[in-house]
């Protein structure tokens, strides 16, 4: 499972190349793959906006009920979300609504784990000693239907 | 009495050889040891070796200095080519006078779509822009909510007094913009970025 530590924005450029080929390998679609990618990015952003320092690592996934997948990892060292529920909401953080006159000034529309939850099937979030590691599933066979726009 | 003399002699050198080493230590590495005591003297060959220790040391110095000197460099490049990419990630391009061009290529999360609005705003309110053309054509993939976005920086250009259109748009994203039911009314579109450009020269000739 190849990990990439993500402490500044160059950092995430990797991974990001690195899942398309990863995903077109487990089998996904091309259209798939831009997909994770766009996962991938949104995880290294919250990262970087939130969690300090991290990292992101992905791997082949297979499940009894949903067939074959890819696994994604997303480690910081930042806070545990306040409110999980809320910062999975589009225009808010874990705190809450963001300001949209701010959104220039904090680099982000608040939409990003959102984002991450409509291109992905299963979100999980695990806390460990003075960490937080979000866990996201996604099925080439999707259980739900995909909300993202797809080709 | 000689032997005293002699003793004092030596003590006078060594102390002499232990302050030019201090000077050493401070990175004065052109100094170099007299050697002018008796042949055969047992500090000649002690001054000679130290000497020739100041002298590799030198040479060590210069070298790590140039390496430092080549690691500054590259450090300098990485820095010049990290605010490259910056750039290059949201370009805005005058195709013509007064009108801009913001292509967009690659992934598209939402901290670059927020990006390319603060550039996109700015540019248009520094270039007294009259038109902004945003062309998604390198875009396949829009989470829902970045093409939401997309519709709110087309209307953001418009308060600013500048028309603006998106082209380059792919049916999967057009399907996408129409199921979320997104408000179109004043959103300009044109099917390619040459006719977006044509329609604006045309119409301002």
């Amino acid at each position: 499972m190849p990990r990439f530590t993500i402490r500044e924005r160059l950092d995430v450029f990797e991974p990001r190349r690195l899942i398309r080929s990863a995903a077109a390998e487990v089998g996904f679609r091309h259209s798939c793959c831009l997909e994770l990618a766009i996962v991938v990015s949104e995880l290294c952003s919250n990262i970087l906006k939130y969690g300090v320092e991290g990292s992101i690592e992905f791997d082949k996934l297979v499940d009894r009920h949903n067939g074959v997948g890819l696994e994604i990892l997303a480690s910081d060292v930042g806070p545990p979300f306040k409110n999980l529920e809320l910062a999975l909401r589009d225009g808010h953080d874990d705190r809450g609504p963001i300001d949209p006159g701010s959104m220039l000034k904090r680099g982000g529309l608040g939409t990003g784990l959102g984002a991450v939850v409509r291109l992905t099937d299963a979100f999980a979030v695990q806390y460990g000693v003075g960490m937080k590691t979000i866990s996201v599933k996604r099925y080439i066979a999707r259980p739900r239907a995909s909300t993202a726009t797809r080709k | 009495m000689t032997t005293n003399d002699e003793l004092e002699q030596v003590r006078e050198r060594v102390a002499e050889a232990l302050l030019l080493l201090s000077s050493v230590e401070f990175g004065d590495t052109s100094v170099q040891l007299r050697v002018d005591v008796k042949s055969r003297h047992p500090l000649e060959a002690a001054f000679n070796s130290i000497n020739e220790l100041i002298m590799a040391f030198a040479a060590e110095n210069e070298q790590s200095n140039a390496f430092r000197r080549e690691l500054e460099g590259h450090l300098e490049v990485i820095e010049k080519q990290r605010a490259a990419i910056q750039e290059l990630s949201t370009p805005i391009i005058e195709l013509w006078e007064g009108v801009l061009c913001l292509p967009v290529v690659g992934v598209l999360d939402t901290v670059r779509s927020t990006e390319m609005t603060g550039v996109l705003l700015q540019a248009i309110v520094d270039q007294k822009a009259r038109y902004a053309i945003i062309d998604i054509t390198g875009i396949e993939v829009m989470d829902t909510r970045t093409v939401d976005h997309f519709m709110r920086m087309a209307r953001a250009v418009r308060l600013l007094g500048a028309e603006c259109a998106l082209t380059g748009i792919n049916p999967h994203i057009a399907q996408t913009v129409v199921q979320m039911g997104l408000d179109l009314t004043d959103i300009v579109t044109h099917r390619s970025l040459r006719d977006a450009l044509s329609y604006y020269v045309s119409a301002h000739s």
